[in-house]
């Protein structure tokens, strides 16, 4: 199985949001906890699924995250909960379900950077290289600079090339 | 005339071949540095990125004792791949050159090529 505990799973914020000023924010790289701040959730069960997910409890993020889904009151908060479920299922290792949520965040939300950052971490882990670029980029034309979506590219670097370094004598 | 000419050319390009100097003197060797330990630098992870793949090459001094001195990258396809040949060759070590049964101090060049394999 690639990458599945190396790559950062982006949990949208319940308000759709970017990483630091919204509800919620991102799993780190190992798969740790990143810096959370709740402001005011609109959604208390999305907010619950965002953390728990982040605590690691990936069924129960999935669970409270699907109430919330049917709760939701925007299609911002349903972009975010597709996403997030998108980002439980990836830790489940249900890789096809992860894909579909993925689409619909995007479907609902086009520029959702997070959801274009799992789902390049789905497409790598179901080993489709290519269009796992395709959703990096697309994250990166939203958010050039996300660190989250430059570990996807990276690991999809690593995935595609073995890095080499001879040394010789040799001019 | 025409032979000096070819002459003053050819040790002009032999100069400009040389590794910056620094301690080391430009007489044969007699055993030249000997690589005891010379750590493979990273691979930039902003070259994976890019999917660049490059060649530097790195010019010392290996000194009486073996140590490198005065590294410095003298040639880099790209400057990313300049700062991890650098930090490698600033760890390695050598037996030093000999000139009869002296250790000498002596200039050295390596060559590492960096380069993305597809799997």
């Amino acid at each position: 199985m690639l990458f599945v505990t190396l790559i950062a799973a982006a949990l949208a914020a319940p308000g759709g949001a970017s990483d630091t000023a919204r509800p919620s924010a991102g799993i780190s790289a190992a798969g740790g906890t990143g810096s959370r701040t709740v402001i005011g959730p609109t959604n208390t069960f999305l907010a619950d699924g965002s953390m728990a997910l982040l605590a690691g409890d990936y069924a129960e993020g999935v669970r409270l995250t699907e109430i919330g889904l049917r709760m939701a009151k925007s299609d911002s908060e349903r972009s975010a909960a597709f996403s997030n479920l998108c980002a439980g299922h990836i830790k489940l290792e249900h890789f096809d379900l992860a894909l579909e949520q993925c689409d619909l965040a995007l479907e609902l939300k086009p520029n959702q950077w997070r959801a274009h950052s799992n789902r390049a971490n789905v497409l790598l882990n179901l080993g489709r290289l290519e269009e796992a670029e395709a959703a990096v980029e697309a994250g990166l034309r939203i958010r050039p600079n996300s660190q989250t979506l430059l570990r996807v590219l990276d690991a999809a670097r690593l995935e595609r090339y073995r890095p080499t370094v001879t040394v010789s004598d040799d001019p | 005339m025409i032979p000096e000419l070819i002459l003053v050319l050819a040790s002009a390009a032999l100069v400009e071949d040389q590794p910056p100097v620094n301690g080391a003197d430009d007489l044969p060797l007699d055993v030249p540095p000997v690589p005891v330990r010379v750590p493979t630098p990273d691979y930039p992870r902003n070259a994976i990125r890019r999917e660049l793949s490059g060649r530097t090459v790195a010019c010392f001094t290996v000194d009486k004792r073996g140590r490198v001195r005065n590294p410095q990258v003298v040639q880099s396809s790209n400057d990313l791949f300049s700062k991890p040949t650098l930090k490698a060759v600033r760890k390695a070590s050598f037996k030093p050159a000999r000139r009869g049964n002296d250790s000498v101090a002596a200039n050295y060049c390596r060559t590492f090529r960096f380069s993305l394999e597809q799997r």
